[in-house]
């Protein structure tokens, strides 16, 4: 039973009467510097993984007589063993870098949204399902259980980013479920019944909406873990074939090169870690940027 | 300002705020509290009143030096003769911020609205009281601490076994008690009380503010009460500052205020109060604010006034004397119009005392009959029987925990009967076209088809309390308005009738909102207008009966005597049947023709609303009534109703 509440708007900080006149219109806030920082990296490894097989079209070309080399004119940080450029071959590379994550984490986004949405909004039974299924497959270590698949299994990358995407898929579902327990009371989701409308529309169009921000953050974590996931199983030979242009790969074939030329493995390792950083913080960002825009006054 | 402000007293006073100017933190800076003078002599009861928005808390929080980082202050606040504001860095004065040693607790002590967030969850209140007496008096000990802790709740009448209890473990107005004990163990000078009925039942509102106001005599203690309730202020308090949008409009005794107010905007809250005594034609509302925000210039209540000149608008608000009224306690205004359209005012604001209501005969359009409902084996409504005849407006009253909200989700179809029935009566308009809604609709025990909540959804909408959950944040008005026009209830109701589907546009124009607010998300728009959409959304299915639950409870007076306006003038627009749901038997009064009076699950009581109200018979319903702030034992034994005119 409700207690009659205070004036509502006594809530917030006190107004001058009421919410300014800018009412109504979006204001998105200022990304702030870190914010512009991680959207500007995240902007250019999103146009080197769309443009670098373009730019960069004979990044395989070996140079066997070359061979390994430092920094020098012509390969500005230097050469593999097989004398690949390696700023060609990351710049390359980075396509297999984000796409994989992308699909994980859209993958995973889709299942746990949906398996979240539907435990938190019908309960019950279905909610026990879904929230053991949770905790089953949270209890993998995932990393290993990939790993296990794709190595006994075979499939190569295909398989890897499936896999992944599975596993990562429960902290979607927890988090959506509990939103949307925090959600399903709320008067304009009853009062949204009151006007019978149908589940489907109730969940996607009234609920979905407010959930969306944590959904969308958590999918960008997602995506930084698929990331580091990705790679790390390249570095063991798995997923991307030999040859291929890749991150994880590149740091485990050019380990043997670190006195030689020590920019064929760090230059991979900084991407992965920038990568991965700048993801994770736009992630939090989004979150804030989302969650303000429905609350601006 | 400083000039016009009264002279203190021979005596110090125990507070003294001279031009405290609020503002925020941001750039540029957003003004929050214009220049504000206030005094609390020792001894004396002090109301600051005001809608939401006006900065009274801020004030209030001002003088407890627990401003939020956010908010800049500047002037003066002297506490028991000592200066708490640092004006250079606009913080609470001292090194870091911090309030003077022993500001907070042996000079003013704070207690909040919320006894339920103000007590920690996870410790004993006896606990919390000893840490208040150990802050007034350091060095307490142990056995000194609790049996000072048995005496704090003693005297705010709570048993000396409650020190061992958690606040969870106590009812409502038993943790206000605690809470209350806990502020006042340091012995503080001056409480500062923000709201402290508001989260409190209707039902134990009169014993807590008589209580404090019992503590505070007792005391001698100085007491500053920040309310939005203008009956709990003149109950409560002997002088009384009014505020809104951050300037302070009026002052004086609180006699002196009730009687004659000397500032338009204070008559018009007055006459926007409902009383639970009389029924008024309508209660005269202010128009609402429109447009944004109070302007930086001028009265801030000018755009709403009817007697605002163009001066108004320009010329910064001075306080001044009212008639011949001088030196402290004395009444000031910042009406600039003042002593001239006093009586032009006195007359717009005068409200007439309706006429009785004829007994109607109406067929019942909604028959509730032993209708029981238990949540996880604990029955709240136990066999209710209501009737709601077409057109008319019933009343359903009762604290919370009564299980008045439970019928009216039972009668909305949001909740599933677990016993008894409920009957919508066949549509009149309708049978003579042999379409739907020809059969009476019965709602048995148990998940009803899909035909028949859509029936129920058709005919019966509800609005609820809270205006900022109960629209979607991310869905503009326009487009809830459009869904609700569409939605599966509006198209079954319109199937058999030929007027067109309303559109958004219409909507808001039938609860008096421009047409250009379909593009605004509900976070720009105010608690009332939020309100207003959601009747609207409620409207767009064209129901026969809409239940109200509390759907006025959580706006300002002056808000909430619109809402009631646009109620009454839809009900009689459109032929709607009212069921309205609340706590405040003052709104059951101005808004019911017939009132069902609810406890424990049960209606103990039933029938015309003024005869319920004038001659109660349940003696629940005579305990409700004498709990109103500021009321005598019983109505009509005394003729100390006040504002008796018309």
């Amino acid at each position: 039973m409700t207690v009659p509440a205070e004036p509502a708007a006594d809530r917030g900080p006190a107004v001058p009467v009421r919410p300014a006149g800018a009412a109504g219109r979006r204001r998105l806030p200022r990304p702030g510097l870190l914010g512009g920082v991680c959207l500007a990296v995240v902007a250019v490894l999103f146009a080197a993984a769309a443009l670098g097989g373009l730019v960069f079209p004979h990044w395989a070309r070996q140079d066997l007589l070359l061979g390994v080399s430092g920094p020098g004119a012509g390969h500005p940080l230097g050469t593999d063993d097989l004398g690949r450029d390696i700023l060609q071959t990351a710049v390359v590379g980075t396509r297999s870098a984000l796409v994989g994550p992308t699909l994980i984490a859209v993958g995973s986004m889709a299942l746990g949204n949906l398996l979240g949405l539907w435990a938190g909004y019908r309960g019950g039974w279905a909610d026990a399902l879904v929230g053991r299924w949770a905790d089953l497959v949270l209890s993998l270590p995932a990393l290993l259980v990939t790993v296990v698949v794709v190595g006994v299994l075979g499939g190569g990358y295909p398989a890897a980013v499936l896999v992944l995407a599975v596993l990562s898929s429960p902290t979607d579902t927890r988090l959506v479920r509990s939103a949307v327990l925090a959600q399903r009371h709320l008067p304009y989701v009853e009062a949204a019944e009151a006007l019978g409308l149908s589940r489907r529309r109730i969940l996607f169009g009234h609920i979905w909406p407010n959930v969306l921000p944590q959904a969308l953050a958590n999918a960008l974590v997602n995506f930084s873990f698929a990331l580091v996931a990705l790679s790390s199983l390249s570095f063991l030979g798995i997923g991307v074939p030999p040859g291929a242009a890749d991150w994880g790969r590149m740091l485990s074939e050019n380990q043997t090169l670190m006195y030689d030329n020590p920019a064929a493995t760090l230059l991979p390792a900084l991407l992965v870690v920038t990568a991965a950083t700048a993801v994770n913080l736009l992630g939090d960002r989004a979150q804030d940027a989302l969650d303000l825009r429905a609350r601006t006054r | 300002m400083t000039a016009a402000a009264p002279k203190p007293a021979p005596s110090r006073p125990l507070l003294a705020v001279r031009a405290l100017r609020l503002e925020t933190a941001s750039v540029p800076p957003r003004p929050l509290v214009h220049g504000l003078d206030l005094d609390v002599q020792p001894g004396e009861s002090v109301g600051i009143v005001g809608e939401s928005g006006s900065g009274k808390s801020l004030t209030a929080r001002a003088v407890a030096a627990l401003l939020p980082g956010t908010v800049r202050a500047f002037g003066s606040v002297v506490a028991d003769g000592r200066e708490i504001i640092d004006s250079r860095s606009g913080r609470p004065g001292g090194l870091y911020g911090r309030a003077p040693e022993g500001h907070r607790g042996r000079t003013v002590s704070l207690l909040m609205q919320d006894p339920f967030t103000m007590l920690h969850p996870l410790r004993t209140c006896g606990r919390q009281i000893a840490d208040g007496i150990r802050a007034g008096a350091p060095g307490t000990s142990r056995r000194g601490a609790a049996l000072a802790v048995t005496e704090r709740l003693a005297e705010v009448g709570l048993a000396p076994g409650t020190a061992d209890r958690y606040p969870h473990e106590l009812s409502g107005g038993m943790r206000q008690r605690a809470a209350l004990a806990a502020a006042l163990a340091p012995g503080p000078r001056l409480l500062i009380a923000d709201e402290p009925t508001t989260a409190v039942d209707a039902h134990h509102q009169g014993e807590v503010l008589a209580l404090i106001r019992r503590l505070q005599q007792a005391r001698g203690m100085g007491l500053l009460l920040i309310t939005h309730d203008l009956r709990v202020a003149f109950s409560a308090c002997d002088r009384l500052y009014v505020m809104y949008a951050g300037t302070m409009l009026e002052s004086g005794p609180a006699r002196d205020i009730e009687t004659h107010p000397a500032h338009p905007y204070t008559a018009a809250l007055l006459a926007a109060e409902p009383s639970v005594r009389e029924r008024y034609e309508t209660l005269p509302a202010t128009r609402p604010a429109a447009g944004p925000a109070a302007p930086a210039t001028g009265c801030p209540f000018a755009a709403r006034c009817a007697w605002a000149e163009a001066d108004c608008r320009t010329a910064e608000p001075v306080p001044h004397p009212v008639g011949d009224s001088t030196g402290p306690g004395g009444r000031l205004t910042a009406c600039r119009r003042m002593p001239a359209v006093a009586a032009d005012v006195a007359a717009a604001t005068r409200r007439t005392v309706a006429v009785t209501v004829s007994e109607r005969t109406a067929r019942p359009l909604l028959q509730v009959r032993g209708a029981r409902k238990s949540y996880g084996g604990h029955e709240v409504l136990h066999g209710v029987d209501l009737e709601v005849p077409e057109g008319g407006a019933v009343g359903l009253v009762g604290e919370s925990g009564s299980g008045k909200s439970t019928l009216a989700r039972l009668v909305t179809g949001l909740e599933q009967l677990d016993g008894g029935r409920i009957v919508i009566a066949p549509d009149a308009a309708r049978e003579d076209t042999g379409g739907r809604d020809t059969e009476p609709l019965l709602l048995a025990p148990g998940r009803p088809a899909r035909g028949s909540r859509l029936a129920l959804a058709s005919a019966v909408q509800i609005v609820f309390q809270d205006p900022y959950s109960s629209l979607n944040p991310v869905h503009t008005v326009g487009s809830a308005l459009r869904e609700a026009a569409a939605s599966p209830a509006a198209r079954r109701r319109g199937d058999s009738t030929t007027t067109p589907v309303p559109t958004a546009e219409e909507l808001l124009e039938s609860v008096g909102l421009p047409a250009a607010y379909a593009a605004r998300r509900p976070a720009a728009l105010s608690g009332g207008e939020r309100q207003r959409v959601a009747i609207a959304r409620a409207l767009a299915v064209r129901p026969r009966l809409l239940v109200c639950d509390e759907s006025v409870s959580a706006l300002d007076v002056s808000v909430q005597a619109q809402i009631l306006t646009l109620l009454a003038r839809l009900r009689q627009e459109l032929g709607l049947s009212l069921l309205l749901v609340t706590h405040d038997l003052a709104v059951a009064r101005q808004a019911t023709d017939q009132l069902y009076v609810m406890h424990r699950g049960r209606i103990v009581e039933r029938g015309r609303t003024d005869r319920v109200l004038d001659h109660p018979e349940a003696p629940y319903t005579r305990q409700l009534l004498a709990a109103l702030p500021g009321s005598p034992a019983l109505p009509g034994d005394s003729g100390t109703s006040r504002r008796t005119e018309g």
